[in-house]
């Protein structure tokens, strides 16, 4: 626990001094402008809990697929990993908490959207169920840490930015972050239960409605479930990848 | 012994379909006894650096044996990484938007220093490297040679028994240089065993109990620098403050001028005397013979294969 908090402590370090790494903060508004705009106008304000939801999952998604996918290429990049990988510790639970950090920033995106609809369009969802909310978007973050730390796996031997860009509009479909998973192809919707978003996004979509949750264990329990498994994938994916570069020699970029 | 090395090999595949083969590491054997500043010298690409990653337990040998105080370091890598600090020269492996302080607590924690001890030893370390007054400045605001000794002061944080300089004078001015060469006197001192690559030669012959010359990922020799420079059997120097023409005399192999010193190149101790009866005869005063440098030793021995690698 003392190496996750320290990665967590330095990474927030480091983000406080990069604001560079925020710009993902700096889209979010565009998208709460552009499905606001078409809710609102469209007289939709059943709509309203999916165009707040959208901007603030995109959101975390962002930097779950940006900074934190990030962490590891940077350090192989500027030879740290080198050095945390000759450390005594095992250096997963600090990349770990450093991925975590990241995502932490997660609940901006969600102050964000809300500001921006009660300043720009004078609305504001109500949260029916606010603990359900709540554990939802918790679960997420848990499940965004595990599937951050996957991606910086990934990312450490597949630097190209070519699969980050491709992670982004095919999850924003199959999660039902822009539209609700009943509204796909059937083809797709079983898909979909592979993606924790998806279930981050039903369960927080019915935390903003008024009528009873149901199965809101189930679905938590899904989130979490799917967040673990990629948690593991994630740390076993990153404990092979730096045992190849160990054995290939190519821990060093230089 | 701090460190034994035993027909150590490293290859790499390189190319698109990685079907080239490049050997690094040619069964490079060196023992590097407890308390020895040891250097190791050698063109780019020689295998160097390679040598000091498979001490650090960061890359695998595809041969050969290494250990460090008896572990092996690729059976027994837990129990050597307490053992070794690392220092690289430059920037690599700094966070430029960290302070220094953040730094070493960082990897304090990275080297189980329970809190308390990690904050001591941060400020004992700031202390030492004389860092204090900038130790909450961030590390991209400093200059070279205060990188460097972040670098080192980063490297001690665990009190390893053995360090490994990788090139940590590069690119450092004369006096951060010499000042960096006086904490390596220092460490020998407190017992621990240094093992440094570098392209200086004034350098390893300074700071260098002994030192390996490699090329080829081979030892070439290994000695102290001194007694490197009267094996090997060059050439002897004899060098003065004279503008005098000395290339005619018999014995002489080339001239060269340094810093308004002449240095001449002979055949033998018999050439030497030749030159040094000229000059004297001439009235010059300042003149020596100079047995080779290690520079000399270097080029010799390694070849003059400048950009080459």
């Amino acid at each position: 626990m003392r190496l996750f908090l320290t990665g967590v402590r330095m990474q927030w370090w480091l983000v406080r001094r990069q604001p560079d790494d925020l710009l993902t903060l700096c889209t979010i508004p565009f998208t709460v402008l552009m499905l606001m705009s078409i809710v609102v106008h469209s007289g939709r304000a059943d709509l309203l809990p999916n165009a707040f939801l959208a901007p603030v999952l995109i959101g975390l998604w962002g930097f779950a697929t940006g900074l934190a996918a990030e962490v590891l290429v940077t350090e192989r990049w500027t030879r740290s990993l080198e050095l945390g990988m000759a450390a005594p510790v095992s250096p997963h639970p600090v990349y770990l908490g450093r991925v975590a950090a990241v995502l932490l920033l997660g609940v901006a995106p969600l102050v964000e959207t809300w500001g921006l609809g009660w300043l720009v369009f004078g609305v504001t969802p109500t949260v029916h169920h606010p603990w359900v909310f709540w554990a939802a978007m918790g679960a997420s973050m848990f499940a965004m840490a595990g599937t951050g730390l996957l991606l910086a796996a990934f990312m450490l031997t597949n630097d190209t930015g070519h699969y980050q860009n491709f992670l982004s509009f095919p999850i924003y479909v199959l999660s039902g972050v822009m539209v609700p998973v009943q509204y796909l192809p059937e083809p797709l919707q079983p898909l979909s239960h592979a993606v924790f978003l998806s279930w981050s996004a039903d369960l927080m979509r019915d935390a903003l409605a008024p009528a009873p949750v149901a199965a809101v264990w189930w679905r938590l329990l899904a989130i979490v479930a799917l967040g673990a498994a990629a948690l593991v994938a994630g740390r076993l994916s990153l404990e092979l990848t730096l045992r190849r570069v160990r054995r290939a020699g190519s821990v060093a970029y230089a | 012994m701090s460190v034994r090395v035993r027909d150590l090999t490293r290859t790499y595949r390189k190319g698109r379909r990685k079907n080239e083969e490049v050997t690094a590491l040619d069964g490079l054997s060196l023992d590097i006894p407890s308390n020895e500043v040891h250097g190791l010298l050698g063109p780019n690409g020689a295998g160097k650096t390679t040598l000091c990653k498979v001490l650090s337990t960061v890359l695998l040998p595809t041969g050969g044996s290494a250990e460090v105080f008896g572990l092996d370091v690729v059976a027994q890598a837990h129990e050597v990484r307490p053992l070794i600090g690392i220092v690289f020269g430059g920037e690599r492996g700094l966070y430029g938007k960290l302070t220094a302080r953040q730094t070493l607590r960082y990897w304090a924690a990275l080297y189980k220093l329970p809190d308390t001890r990690a904050k001591a030893r941060t400020d004992e370390l700031l202390d030492r490297l004389g860092l204090t007054a900038k130790a909450d400045d961030l590390v991209e605001t400093y200059s070279r040679g205060m990188k460097q000794r972040l670098h080192l002061a980063r490297g001690l944080i665990g009190d390893p028994r053995l360090i490994l300089l990788d090139e940590p004078t590069t690119g450092m001015d004369p006096v951060a240089a010499h000042d960096f060469r006086a904490l390596i006197g220092e460490l020998r001192a407190e017992g621990r065993t240094i093992l440094i690559t570098t392209h200086d030669m004034d350098e390893a012959e300074e700071v260098c109990d002994r030192v390996t010359l490699i090329d080829h990922g081979r030892v070439l020799a290994t000695e102290s620098p001194r007694g490197l420079a009267e094996m090997s059997g060059l050439h002897r120097w004899v060098e003065a403050e004279t503008a005098l023409d000395v290339s005619g005399l018999p014995g002489v192999l080339g001239t060269e001028r340094r810093d308004g010193l002449l240095r001449v190149r002979v055949v033998d101790d018999a050439a030497a005397r030749v030159v040094l009866d000229f000059l004297l005869d001439n009235g010059v005063r300042s003149v020596r013979a100079v047995p080779p440098r290690l520079e000399d030793v270097y080029l010799d021995l390694v070849g003059r294969r400048g950009m080459e690698v």
